[in-house]
């Protein structure tokens, strides 16, 4: 692998920073665990980029690498507390929003994650697809999902 | 594809609000050291490599002190040079060098002062953008961005021939054609824009010194000194065959000193001063298109003259004009003229002549005998050769312009004043420092 993909990975790094870390913030639970998980997924991509095979854009790749650091960040954590971490909010206590985010915390990690993706990182499906390692298809049908959950919690909260 | 839900995205924007973190690429960096076991260690790759150096760079630049501690024995001096630089993707470079066309004087102490020009560049080889601004005395004369779309100055678009190719038939309207016979094309047409051009020296500079530090074709020359700096001199051959010495701060290794010589030109060497010169992601590189200026004055002239006294002078002005007293150099003041301005903006400017009055005092003979001219105006005017293009130089210096005749500029009181003088330039100067509001 040439020194070009390690000034691309340098770039991308530059370019996304913010929506690495607000991804990985929201799957690790808060934003100092998502910060170590970004830092040690590009330093894990700047180790194994000769690994890359070049199959799948660099940014699908990396992303991918993003989510499960910051997975496994939070893997460690619930075995820690044995339970999901839920995100602090900034504002004041809301109890409409807290059920919002104890749904969103209840989804099934993939829904979750392609929430993120699409929502805080502005991913296509194709990305996501690559992101998840799973079909266009199955993107498409979670996302779905996710969605619905998520409008039907919201609709009751602002009933 | 499922489309983006407000009130879903409000909600998530809501419970995980936008972190304000900065990014951090040097503790990136240092965490590659930390996680690698011996067996990857054995297959470390160039890259790979590169990156610890760039690690260590970070760190020596720090601690300049330190920088040969930390650098293992028998690192070559093109890879910690390549390591000072980085390997971003867009080369940030700031370049001072003797303004080539451009005197000031120092009007108190008759003192040259040769302006410095820097020019700033950020340079996207990969990109094929780039963006120049130059800068006289630290007033910004022209900025120029090329990208694959097009040229852009603050005077807009640049009709480069790609340009044209692609929009023949705005460029039939502009009265623009890269053709002899004037003619394009009724269809547009792709064509390459051409690659982003700094200065000729500075684009081979630009382009070649990272490739040649990478590539190893960079050669140590040995030591020498810059004004009583130590430095280690590095050449390599740039594209268009130019020879490229490059002076490096021995703590640092940065470069300081860019000499560019082409084998046809014999003796004649381009110096730049290196005052930064780094690599950066393209994030934090400046790419913006070049504010618009106000519009390009194209025609000024005296529309109309007439005699008046020093009194209606100032009337003229708003405020009282600069003189030289009843005589100077021996020569009686002859006359003072009103003078309406007409100031014409073009035909792309979609802006009407613009007129405004200014003065000229006349000492001596204008027809054919000595005389000294002093044309004063509250503003940059056209028809007093002084395009608003040009700043005006700072107070209490005069600056000497290049052109036949168009002798010196000065602003004083906030008047732009003019003065050309049948007897040289120390007249000029002289006046300069003569110069007082009229009673």
């Amino acid at each position: 692998m040439g020194v070009g993909t390690v000034a691309a990975l340098e770039a991308l790094y530059g370019d996304r920073y913010s929506e690495f870390l607000r991804v990985a913030s929201a799957i690790a639970g808060d934003e100092g665990r998502g910060a170590d998980a970004v830092q040690d997924a590009f330093a894990r991509a700047l180790i194994s980029l000769r690994a890359f095979r070049g199959d799948a854009p660099l940014e699908a790749w990396v992303w991918r690498i993003v989510v499960n650091a910051a997975r496994s960040v939070r893997s460690k954590e619930q075995r820690a507390s044995a339970e999901m971490p839920v995100p602090a909010s900034s504002d004041n206590y809301n109890p409409d929003e807290s059920e919002v985010r104890r749904r969103i915390a209840s989804l099934p990690d993939r829904q979750r994650t392609a929430i993120f993706l699409r929502y805080f990182a502005d991913l296509d499906y194709r990305t996501i697809a690559v992101v998840l390692g799973v079909e266009v298809g199955t993107v498409s049908a979670t996302l779905s999902a996710a969605h619905d959950a998520l409008r039907r919690n919201l609709e009751e909260v602002q009933r | 594809m499922t489309n983006l839900d407000p009130t879903l995205r409000e909600a998530l924007n809501r419970i995980y609000p936008a972190p304000e973190r900065e990014s951090d690429w040097e503790d990136v960096l240092a965490r590659t050291g930390r996680k690698l076991g011996p067996e990857v260690r054995a297959r470390r790759s160039i890259a790979f490599r590169r990156a610890r150096i760039l690690a260590l760079a970070a760190v020596a630049i720090g601690a300049t002190s330190l920088t040969v501690l930390l650098w293992p024995a028998g690192t070559p001096l093109t890879e910690r040079a390549l390591a000072a630089l980085g390997d971003a993707r867009v080369l940030h470079v700031i370049t001072h060098r003797p303004a080539p066309s451009e005197r000031l004087v120092e009007i108190a102490s008759g003192r040259i002062v040769i302006p410095t020009q820097e020019a700033e560049i950020w340079f996207d080889e990969k990109g094929q953008r780039a963006r120049i601004v130059t800068r006289v005395d630290g007033g910004v004369r022209e900025e120029l961005l090329q990208t694959r779309q097009g040229w852009f100055t603050r005077g807009g678009l640049v009709y480069t021939c790609a340009w044209i190719a692609s929009h023949p038939a705005e460029a039939t309207k502009a009265g623009v054609s890269c053709n002899e016979n004037m003619q394009n094309s009724t269809s547009p047409r792709s064509e390459p824009e051409l690659p982003p051009t700094v200065d000729a020296s500075l684009t081979a500079f630009a382009r070649g010194y990272q490739n040649a530090l990478e590539s190893g074709e960079a050669q140590p020359l040995g030591e020498g000194s810059i004004d009583g700096q130590r430095v280690e001199w590095l050449e390599f051959r740039g594209a268009d065959g130019s020879s490229q010495r490059v002076a490096l701060d021995r703590g640092t290794l940065r470069p300081l000193r860019v000499e560019t010589s082409r084998p046809n030109q014999q003796g004649s060497v381009a110096r730049y001063d290196i005052a930064l010169i780094e690599t950066v992601p393209s994030s934090k590189a400046d790419f913006s298109l070049p504010p618009r200026r106000t519009p390009q004055q194209s025609i000024g002239k005296i529309a109309d003259e007439q005699s008046i006294d020093l009194a209606r002078a100032a009337d003229v002005l708003g405020q009282a004009p600069l003189w030289l007293g009843p005589q100077t150099n021996g020569l009686h003041l002859s006359r003072i003229e009103a003078q309406r301005l007409v100031t014409g903006y073009g035909p792309g400017a979609d802006l009407p002549s613009s007129s405004t009055h200014g003065i000229e005092l006349v000492y001596g003979n204008i027809s054919g005998g000595p005389h000294i001219r002093l044309r004063e105006a509250t503003r940059c005017e056209l028809a007093y050769a002084w395009p608003c293009s040009m700043p005006a130089p700072r107070e209490g210096y005069l600056r000497i312009d290049n052109l036949p005749g168009s002798g010196g500029a000065l602003v004083r009181d906030g008047l732009y004043v003019r003065i050309v003088s049948s007897l040289g330039e120390k007249s000029i100067i002289n006046a300069a420092r003569a110069l007082r509001p009229a009673p």
